[in-house]
């Protein structure tokens, strides 16, 4: 058990060196392409925004006004909102910009994707870009990103999300980090063209061929990943504007952000096998070979990993208990030479601290690049950050297995 | 990704990687040769003690005892302190030099019987000194030896430099070791030797106490 625990530590030490290798030497061969945009294009094409909307009263309006403030030509932009059954005010606040925008109401709550697809039916516009109820678009940023559908190849365009509550609470403080490194390698993803997901606020799709595939899969609560592996598997390029900005509310407490990661994550295991005659398929390139095995493997790695560290975990506890109870838990010899400040010697190094350090190391250097690469002037959020890189991961450890748990047992998906 | 890419990156890693190994190795390296500085330091401080018991003779037991006393506190300490980064290193540490490590245990099990040794003699000359001797004898397969040395570490905690403990490997390949199992009549393991009286088998908190208690009634857990 010793000896493969340790086998499977060094393959993923090997493992994690090799993909950050590759994604900083992508990211040098490519760093004077990170920012900046092709320019729009001299006629510019008409675009459909859907906003589809459950239960969004208190923030639908800004959204609206986001998408009326950008600035494009009034006529090439129709603004179309969907509500999805609403049983608050949504509706009722989205109507008050009609004329401005259209309002579809359905009859009943069937799920975003049935709203997407709702609203693609309905647009005009050669292009169709989706913005989740609680997300909100810079003025400059559609311009920014419609310039990259001058390469025909290219059947949707993402755009480079941001948290809007980011002071709110010790989490979203986190998760302000998590995002902007998203940021970051999101672009050198779409660099090896293996970017796997299209997120709800603004991407921007080919209408023609969204139509074409489909649309949105309605049985799926994570269709902004399984469009954006439809458009792979059809051969179109994903491509990414790293400062086409847009804001999103993020979860605020451990719950929700459960809620949202349990969601995430099992749609990641979902559409992975959905797709999987793509892994380690050639004909996929840098997604079939190299990303989605990653997924893969990584899901599987955690399940070890986690299975390890619970079995420690219990082990030390019940041998803790097991020896205390010898000495009828008289725990005040032990506080005697209680050491809170351990010697700096040599024998503070073990492959354990070793790993530590260099991972801490290699990932703030990886968060320092994202910040100066996204234009992150606030350097107030350390503790954010710092948290991001200590905390952060066991809790995401945590989801991850509850994921694959809830996956394995098929237990029923919801939003 | 292009072929070049994907071969830099596989380089670089291994680079990363045996040099990550390789300063590992060299760290544990490094560990052996400070516990070994920490075992002749500890020898030359078991020489300082000879010298004092020679003095005993010389000036008597009230000006040598408290000279004796204070070496041996020092040398508990180190004894201490060097058992468990022993221990810690043989349980943990990867790319281990066996020849080495061995050759360490064995230099670490010489000081400790000398101290051992020692000890029992400064006991016998200075009457006035309150501490209990203890030999452990454990070995790998068995069961409650962990028990036991937790028990004695929890005693060693609360008594201090009263409990002196000297933990021997008895599958450990050495004559002197051989020895001591000999001469104590050890036969199954856990035992302890408490001030020259063989215990067999594991001894619980009860019987621990029991035991010291009844060798130095004057410990305060009595």
């Amino acid at each position: 058990m010793m000896f493969l625990s340790d086998l499977i530590n060094y393959a993923v030490w090997y493992v994690m060196i090799f993909f950050s290798m590759v994604w900083l030497l992508t990211f040098l061969k490519n760093r004077d392409n990170f920012s900046g945009n092709p320019g729009p294009p001299q006629s510019l094409p008409s675009v459909s925004a859907i906003v589809p909307a459950y239960n969004e009263e208190d923030v639908i309006e800004g959204t609206i006004s986001s998408l009326l403030n950008l600035d494009y030509p009034k006529d090439k932009l129709e603004v179309i909102v969907v509500d999805d059954g609403s049983e608050d005010r949504t509706l009722e606040k989205a109507r008050k910009f009609e004329p401005e925008i259209k309002v579809i109401e359905k009859d009943e709550n069937r799920g975003k994707a049935h709203s997407l697809n709702v609203g693609t039916e309905i647009a005009t516009g050669d292009f169709v870009v989706c913005l989740d109820a609680d997300s909100f678009v810079e003025s400059d940023t559609l311009k920014k990103m419609i310039g990259y559908f001058e390469n025909d190849n290219v059947g949707i365009v993402t755009p480079a999300l941001k948290v809007k509550n980011n002071e709110e609470s010790f989490l979203s403080k986190i998760q302000h980090a998590e995002y902007l490194l998203n940021i970051f390698m999101r672009k050198i993803m779409t660099f090896l063209d293996t970017l796997p997901v299209a997120p709800g606020p603004f991407s921007i799709y080919r209408k023609e061929a969204l139509e074409n595939l489909g649309g949105f899969d309605e049985e799926n609560i994570t269709e902004d990943m399984e469009i954006a592996l439809k458009f792979h598997d059809a051969g179109y390029k994903i491509e990414n504007s790293s400062d086409g900005l847009v804001y999103t509310i993020c979860p605020e407490k451990v719950k929700e952000l459960y809620r949202q990661r349990l969601r995430w994550y099992r749609g990641v295991i979902y559409n992975t096998f959905k797709y999987k005659h793509m892994l380690f398929n050639p004909n996929y390139g840098n997604l079939g070979i190299f990303y989605l095995p990653l997924n893969l493997i990584s899901v599987i790695m955690i399940m070890f990993l986690f299975g390890l560290i619970g079995y420690n975990v219990l082990n030390n506890f019940l041998s803790t208990f097991w020896n205390l109870q010898m000495v009828g838990f008289n725990i005040l010899p032990f506080f005697k030479e209680l050491n809170l400040i351990p010697s700096l010697d040599l024998f503070l190094f073990n492959f354990t601290t070793i790993l530590f350090v260099s991972i801490t190391i290699v990932g703030m250097g990886m968060l320092y690049v994202s910040f100066r690469k996204t234009d992150e002037k606030s350097l107030k959020n350390k503790a954010g950050f710092l948290s991001y890189l200590f905390i952060f991961p066991a809790l995401l450890m945590l989801f991850w297995t509850s994921s694959i748990i809830h996956e394995v047992l098929g237990i029923k998906k919801r939003w | 990704m292009d072929k070049k890419t994907l071969a830099t990156a596989a380089a670089v890693s291994l680079v990363i990687f045996l040099a990550g190994i390789f300063v590992g190795w060299n760290i544990n390296k490094q560990k052996i040769n400070v516990m070994k500085d920490r075992v002749e330091n500890i020898n030359r401080n078991l020489e300082g003690l000879q010298t004092e018991f020679l003095f005993l003779n010389f000036i008597g037991e009230n000006a040598s005892c408290p000279l004796l006393r204070n070496r041996m506190i020092e040398i508990n300490e180190e004894t201490y302190k060097l058992g468990n980064r022993l221990t810690s290193y043989d349980e943990g540490a990867k790319f281990k030099n066996q020849e080495n490590l061995q050759e360490l245990k064995r230099n670490y099990y010489h000081s400790l019987i000398r101290y051992w040794l020692l000890s029992r003699k400064m006991k016998e000359s200075c009457g006035t000194e309150k501490f209990i001797t203890v030999l452990y004898f454990f070995n790998e397969d068995c069961d409650k030896c962990s028990d036991q040395g937790f028990l004695l570490s929890y005693y060693k905690r609360q008594l201090d430099e009263k409990l002196l403990v000297f933990t021997l490997d008895a599958d450990f390949e050495d004559p002197f070791i051989k020895a001591l199992l000999d001469y104590n009549n050890i036969e199954e393991y856990p035992s302890l030797v408490v001030e020259g009286q063989t215990y067999k088998g594991f001894k619980n908190k009860d019987e621990l106490e029991e035991i010291f208690c009844e060798k130095e009634s004057g410990l305060e857990i009595c």
